[in-house]
């Protein structure tokens, strides 16, 4: 008993201490050659015990280990900051990203305290229950990356094969499941990617697990800007633009929203080459329209590929640049109040590289599709000013620039909703394609669909000329 | 970037490295875009074979993958199929161990990632086996899809097919085509 408060007590003064970690990389000296690396491999996961606080560091090197200093596992040295990576710690077999070639799979997690069968866990992402083993639970989430949690009690699980679960839902506890030999009290949590041309590979798990944490506890990442309810725009000369693939191949021109713009040639090739994101943090939920300045030079696509993360869900879209402009609509779809939501521009259009039709990637503007009440009748206090300088308020700009304004949907050949591909999986259903380009008539940014039930099916194209014939009513309302 | 102190105002235990003092960590956001892998459906078809059980047919019929399974009987006859659009997952029971097969039809783009491993001398495709915590696994691409073997056992630390890599190798060469499609 007095152990237990001992433990309670420790845990309290660990859950008010500042959460520190320690650099990923960074591992117990003497456990082997840890891999620094900046990145947040999965951004938005969820962190995967239920309650903080939790302590990430080496089950092995740590007390009560096979290799650690002594004392037993419960020893409060295991549950305090700072956190310390072990990912890539000296273990046997292939680990191609680790520094030696070899090393630990993942990261392990103690919770709370060092009780066992009382914390627990919940799933990362969005997706569904792949497989159960003895110590085992996998979770193929809808974005592709199979999330392995190891040691839960196998009694308490919450979830069985083929279940499909949310982000958040409960797994089961935290325990020292080992099949016959019982391990320490924690998680073992592992991350694993198909990387295009290295094949399935462990990812490091560290830095996904400390943004993820800094979330549960009240810290969310700062956004690189805010797109304010009223609307606004992100420009890539902003921190919320990112820009993929061979540089050489990104160019500039002085030309463009804020001056500067990004562009590259459309080509057909069964994956992109270079391909960009706008980072899109919204400070309200609601119904946007997305438009792309399409700059007149640099807007020779008519195929430009679009991704669209709003709300939790994607959305594909074929956009034809030179349909009027410069702001092009590419959706006007839901978001979510927040961030984890962004458009992304493809270069693999399927259109021949020597028709050197370009693909601008210059800024992005999101506009209310229910526009906001007039001044008099009082505007919410964040309508008028973007809270990051990368951002425009855009809700005062005039509407003749929208393109949608006196053209006839049905004459593009592309853009807009009436473009929204619901399943670009569908790129495997022909014949393969020895020589790996894809034919011109598909849409060649492929990820696999989930039925989340909120796309556009192939079956109801009606919805999409719904809108716009409603869109078009308010506006001659107005 | 955000500034963390680093640094226990506890003292630090013996085994610790030394913390460094007030050092700025890094966070870089990485989402990579996830495509479709070009699935090599000749080669798929050439390595086709029958003994497909039919229980599973209905689920092994619907998945837009080469379905890899092993051809073992006894294997095969408890096995359990997950799918989901660009994948799917096998479970089977081997007697005090399992094994689980997962195919990967779709990938994320990180040429940084591929271009630092091809600098280093890494192979990309050949199979890889890993073991932690008592799980062995077997990394291997076949017709541009990426598949992975977990062998998972009751006793991890004793059994012969959780300590080496010999089994997984066998259970890798037993592998056929037995369903999917285009």
């Amino acid at each position: 008993m007095r152990a237990l408060v001992l433990l309670l007590l420790a845990a309290g003064a660990a859950n008010a201490q500042e959460f520190r970690y320690d650099p990923p990389g960074q591992l117990v000296a003497g456990s082997g050659q840890g891999r620094v690396d900046d990145r947040v491999y999965v951004p938005g996961m969820r962190f995967p015990i239920e309650q903080g606080p939790a302590f990430a560091n080496s089950q092995v090197w740590g007390h009560g280990g096979l290799n650690g200093p002594g004392g037993g596992q419960c020893d409060a040295a295991n549950y305090a900051y700072p956190w310390r990576d072990n990912y890539c710690e000296t273990r046997q077999w292939d680990m191609p990203l680790c520094p030696a070639g070899t090393g630990h799979q993942g990261q392990d997690i103690r919770p709370s305290t060092c009780e066992n069968r009382r914390h627990r866990t919940v799933a990362a992402e969005d997706g569904v229950i792949s497989s159960i083993g003895t110590y085992s639970v996998s979770l193929m989430a809808d974005r592709g990356t199979l999330h392995r949690y190891l040691h839960m009690d196998p009694a308490s699980l919450a979830v069985r094969e083929g279940q499909r679960v949310r982000r958040g839902d409960p797994m089961g506890l935290v325990s020292n499941a080992f099949g016959d030999t019982p391990t320490t009290i924690h998680l073992h949590y592992d991350l694993q990617q198909n990387v295009n041309g290295m094949g399935r590979v462990f990812v490091p798990t560290y830095l996904s697990l400390v943004r993820s944490y800094e979330e549960l506890l009240g810290r969310p990442a700062e956004p690189c800007g805010v797109v304010p309810a009223a609307g606004g725009v992100v420009d890539d000369q902003g921190a919320c633009f990112h820009a993929f693939g061979p540089p050489a191949t990104w160019r500039t021109a002085d030309a463009g929203n804020d001056g500067r713009l990004h562009w590259t040639y459309a080509w057909v090739n069964a994956t992109p080459g270079n391909w960009a994101r706008f980072d899109l943090h919204l400070a309200a939920a609601g119904r946007y329209r997305v438009s792309v300045n399409a700059v007149a030079g640099f807007n020779g696509s008519r195929r430009a590929l679009y991704r669209l993360r709003h709300g939790g869900q994607e959305t594909d879209v074929v956009v034809d640049l030179q349909a009027g402009g410069p702001w092009v609509e590419v959706a006007t779809v839901a978001f979510a109040a927040g961030g984890d939501q962004w458009l992304e521009v493809y270069d693999n259009t399927g259109e021949n590289r020597d028709l050197e039709l370009q693909i601008v990637a210059d800024a992005v503007r999101l506009t209310p599709d229910a526009p906001p009440p007039p001044p008099d009748a009082g505007l919410p206090a964040d309508a008028g000013e973007p809270v990051d300088g990368a951002l425009a308020p855009d809700a005062a700009r005039p509407d003749a620039a929208r393109p949608d304004a006196g053209r006839p949907d049905g004459g593009r050949p592309g853009g807009a909703d009436a473009d929204v591909r619901p399943d670009p999986a569908r790129r495997d259903a022909g014949d393969p394609r020895p020589d790996g380009q894809a034919d011109g008539g598909d849409f060649r940014v492929p990820a696999a669909r989930f039925d989340d039930g909120c796309r556009a099916q192939p079956g109801s194209p009606g919805a999409p000329a719904l809108l716009l014939l409603a869109l078009a009513a308010i506006r001659r309302r107005r | 970037m955000r500034r963390v102190l680093i640094g226990s105002l506890l003292a630090a235990p013996a085994w610790a490295a030394p913390p460094a003092a007030d050092v700025a960590i890094k966070q870089r956001e990485a989402a990579a875009p996830v495509v479709a892998v070009t699935v090599d459906w000749a080669a798929a078809r050439a390595a086709a074979a029958p003994g497909l059980p039919e229980k599973l047919r209905p689920a092994v019929d619907a998945i837009a993958l080469p379905v890899l399974l092993p051809r073992d009987a006894a294997l095969l006859a408890g096995a359990r199929v997950v799918a989901g659009p660009g994948w799917y997952a096998a479970s089977m029971d081997a007697g005090g161990a399992q094994v689980t097969l997962h195919a990967f039809g779709r990938a994320h783009l990180r040429p940084d990632l591929l271009a630092e491993q091809k600098a280093a001398g890494f192979g990309t495709g050949a199979p890889r086996i890993s073991r932690t915590e008592g799980i062995v696994s077997l990394a291997f691409e076949r017709f541009g899809v990426a598949y992975t073997l977990d062998v998972e056992c009751q006793a991890p630390l004793t059994d012969p097919r959780c300590t080496d890599g010999l089994f997984i190798m066998g259970v890798l060469d037993d592998l056929a085509v037995l369903g999917g499609r285009p």
